[in-house]
């Protein structure tokens, strides 16, 4: 017992960092967490802001020119770009794949005027471009979130 | 070509561009180090072209 009352005795500082506490706001939260979630968010909406938000230039920019290319690309390829009136469980997974591009999605919207043509082959790459560009930037979304949060990244 | 009124690539071409595009960003994701990152991207890309090109042939024998 005298062991234990010993231990809580400690200063906080001697104790591995893993075990000391982190501030904690007035809703509950750390406020590192609360960044980490505008920061991944950030990069969901516009492709490579939550990399340049830490100051990850060439992350960011990569981020924003690799996912801009696969938009682009596949919508001037004619591929698929799902919405959310879609028919079966394909066409909601298509859906959510497509929006992860965020505002990039309004984009490809507005360079389809001729809408999708999955006829011929390039329409049909050219719908996986658009669900691959989606699938990215909500991978480099969660790796800013990771960085944000103080994980190796 | 012409840009705005559609691209038209042809297998090989959205398969190099593809691919080529995929190894930059996880180069970049995944690597940290300027070398790192080059050595990452060519055996991505490596990787992503063996791979392709070897289902390719792969699905030869079916294709007739």
């Amino acid at each position: 017992m005298e062991e234990i009352d010993r231990v809580n005795e400690q200063p906080q500082e001697s104790l591995p960092a893993a075990l000391t506490p982190e501030p904690v706001d007035v809703n509950g939260q750390a406020p590192a967490e609360n960044k980490a979630w505008g920061v991944a968010i950030a990069g969901w909406l516009l492709p490579g802001l939550g990399h340049a938000l830490q100051r990850m230039w060439g992350r960011a920019v990569v981020v924003f020119l690799t996912v801009g290319l696969l938009v682009i690309a596949g919508a001037l390829m004619r591929g698929n770009l799902f919405t959310a009136r879609g028919s079966d469980a394909f066409d909601a997974l298509g859906y959510v794949a497509d929006l992860g591009t965020g505002s990039f999605y309004l984009l490809a919207r507005s360079l389809e005027h001729n809408g999708a043509d999955v006829s011929h082959a390039g329409g049909d790459y050219g719908t996986r471009f658009l669900a691959t560009a989606g699938v990215l930037n909500l991978l480099a979304a969660l790796h800013a979130y990771e960085a944000a949060r103080g994980r190796k990244a | 070509m012409s840009l705005f009124g559609g691209i038209h690539f042809t297998h090989i071409q959205a398969f190099l561009f593809f691919a080529v595009v995929i190894s930059v960003a996880f180069g970049f994701l995944g690597r940290r180090q300027p070398k790192d990152r080059v050595k990452y991207i060519l055996w991505s890309l490596f990787l992503f072209l063996v791979v392709g090109i070897g289902i390719g042939w792969l699905m030869y024998p079916f294709s007739r």
